[in-house]
């Protein structure tokens, strides 16, 4: 797998094709023009050893200014039951006193569908040299997810689904001749989970590094004929995360021994293979599948699939 | 009575052209930064909207586009360069030719824009200033060096003969 992966990636690296910067997983520096409203739903589909996990989106964003864009995204999933997993916290009597401990919890459980918070982002693009055929452009980004109460039993925090929390970062994307390269890399800080009586848990999840390089590709057409015409974008993604253990306690501060693979430190990086479509100049369908790369996440199993369609709607035009 | 028809066609002639640049009918635009035919859609939408433009043609390969104006109305040419700015973009050049050379001092009154002493004829012609050429095209350019040819003029931006 490893492999093969280079090899695309070298592959896209010398190829001589105009490269794209419309990623389906990374955001590029590029922002949302002026005045202009974008939608975009997103879904992401796995396979939890006997469940299919969903998580669907619905993206508002809006060109504030030419270099500033913001958007909405409210998330449902089903990805987490109202409480921490029955079994994710055992104890054990020892004399007088009860000592808690965390245990892997059994994965596959029926969670029903809820709403997995409200994730707000704005990007500013502070920096951009533009030429012909080439530009290079920097944007810093911060968000925040509002709601974001789920119960996560996971170590990794995730602002997109999983954790309330806030994140700030830089993006760096690099069009040049033939080929497109972004790198976006981040720090987020996820809300802790707490659990009022009868079992008084509080779940903190560590800050988190968030490490992103996206690579484009235009397949079709080798020559713009029109706005009708369609056309296919293929896509190589690298998304990686680091995050520290999770700190588990009762909430009279009680420490709860965290014996949960999924509760300890972790770095990871997952691979995405991705095709897009965009149909007259606009709508812009898309699919991607993630693998391990480095490492795993336990936040989700593999392959991941991403599915998306976006438009942009023009006001005042003519 | 002679004296009062000079005033009243010299006040004609003053409302009627510098308002309208009746000769200037269409510009091109070339854009830095447009990658693919959805960007390209995003900046003729842009371009659009704004008073005076009637029909934008985009040139997907060639990263350009020309933008006819309706009858008797020119649009500011900052406003063209913004409106590329505001989708994202930034404009690489703006060119345009005169029907009639008579009309470029009233189009430079109009568009508040000085005039190089090397203009003649009808053109292309280029807008030079900020905005309207790439950055650091303007920032390695010595714009003192140009020599202008009108001498009330306060504007940054002049109007050159266009280096293709």
């Amino acid at each position: 797998m490893k492999k093969s992966a280079l090899l695309i990636g070298l592959v896209f690296f010398f190829s001589p094709v105009i490269g794209q910067e419309l990623f389906p997983m990374n955001e590029p520096a590029s922002t949302v023009p002026k005045g202009v409203l974008g939608v975009k739903v997103l879904t992401e589909s796995y396979n939890e050893i006997r469940r299919i996990r969903n998580q669907a989106s619905l993206r508002v964003q809006y060109g504030l200014t030419g270099k500033l864009t913001v958007w909405a995204q409210p998330m449902i999933s089903n990805h987490h039951a109202k409480s921490l997993p029955a079994d994710m916290v055992n104890h054990q009597h020892a004399g007088p006193n009860t000592v808690f401990f965390s245990t892997a919890i059994d994965y596959g459980a029926n969670y029903p569908y809820s709403f997995a918070g409200l994730h707000l982002y704005s990007k500013y693009r502070f920096l951009n040299f533009d030429s012909d055929d080439a530009h290079f452009r920097m944007a810093f980004y911060g968000e925040y997810t509002a709601f974001g109460t789920q119960a996560h039993d996971e170590a990794e925090g995730h602002l997109q689904g999983d954790t309330g929390g806030a994140g700030a970062g830089l993006i760096a994307t690099w069009l040049k001749n033939r080929w497109a390269v972004s790198f976006t890399g981040g720090a987020i800080v996820s809300n802790p989970y707490t659990e009022t009586l009868p079992r008084n848990f509080r779940l903190e999840y560590s800050p988190g590094f968030t490490y992103n390089l996206s690579i484009g590709y235009l397949a079709y057409p080798k020559k713009y004929q029109s706005y009708q015409q369609s056309n296919y974008n293929l896509y190589l993604e690298l998304m990686g995360k680091s995050f520290d253990a999770a700190s588990f306690s009762r909430l009279d501060n009680e420490r709860i021994e965290i014996d949960s693979y999924a509760l300890q430190s972790g770095s990871y990086l997952d691979i995405y293979i991705g095709v897009q479509r965009i149909i007259r100049s606009n709508d812009r369908l898309e699919l991607s599948i993630g693998f391990p790369f480095i490492n795993k996440s336990y936040r989700h199993f593999y392959p991941v699939l991403n599915l998306g369609w976006q438009r942009y709607f023009f006001f005042g035009k003519k | 009575m002679e004296y009062m028809r000079l005033i009243f066609f010299l006040l004609l002639f003053g409302f009627a052209l510098p308002g309208t640049a009746q000769d200037l009918h269409h510009v091109e635009l070339g854009v830095n930064g447009l990658h693919c035919s959805a960007c390209s859609f995003t900046v003729e939408k842009a371009l659009r909207k704004i008073p005076g433009v009637s029909v934008v043609e985009m040139d997907l390969n060639d990263r350009s586009g020309q933008i006819f104006f309706s009858e008797g109305e020119s649009p500011d040419f900052g406003e063209l360069a913004k409106a590329v700015r505001d989708a994202g973009y930034s404009v690489r050049y703006l060119t345009f030719s005169l029907m009639d050379d008579q009309g470029m001092g009233d189009l430079c009154q109009f568009q508040e824009i000085c005039l190089s002493s090397e203009i003649s004829g009808q053109g292309p012609f280029q807008v030079f200033g900020k905005g309207f050429v790439p950055k650091k095209e303007w920032k390695t350019t010595r714009v003192e060096k140009i020599s202008i040819k009108c001498t009330s003029c306060q504007s940054e931006n002049l109007i050159i003969p266009f280096r293709s």
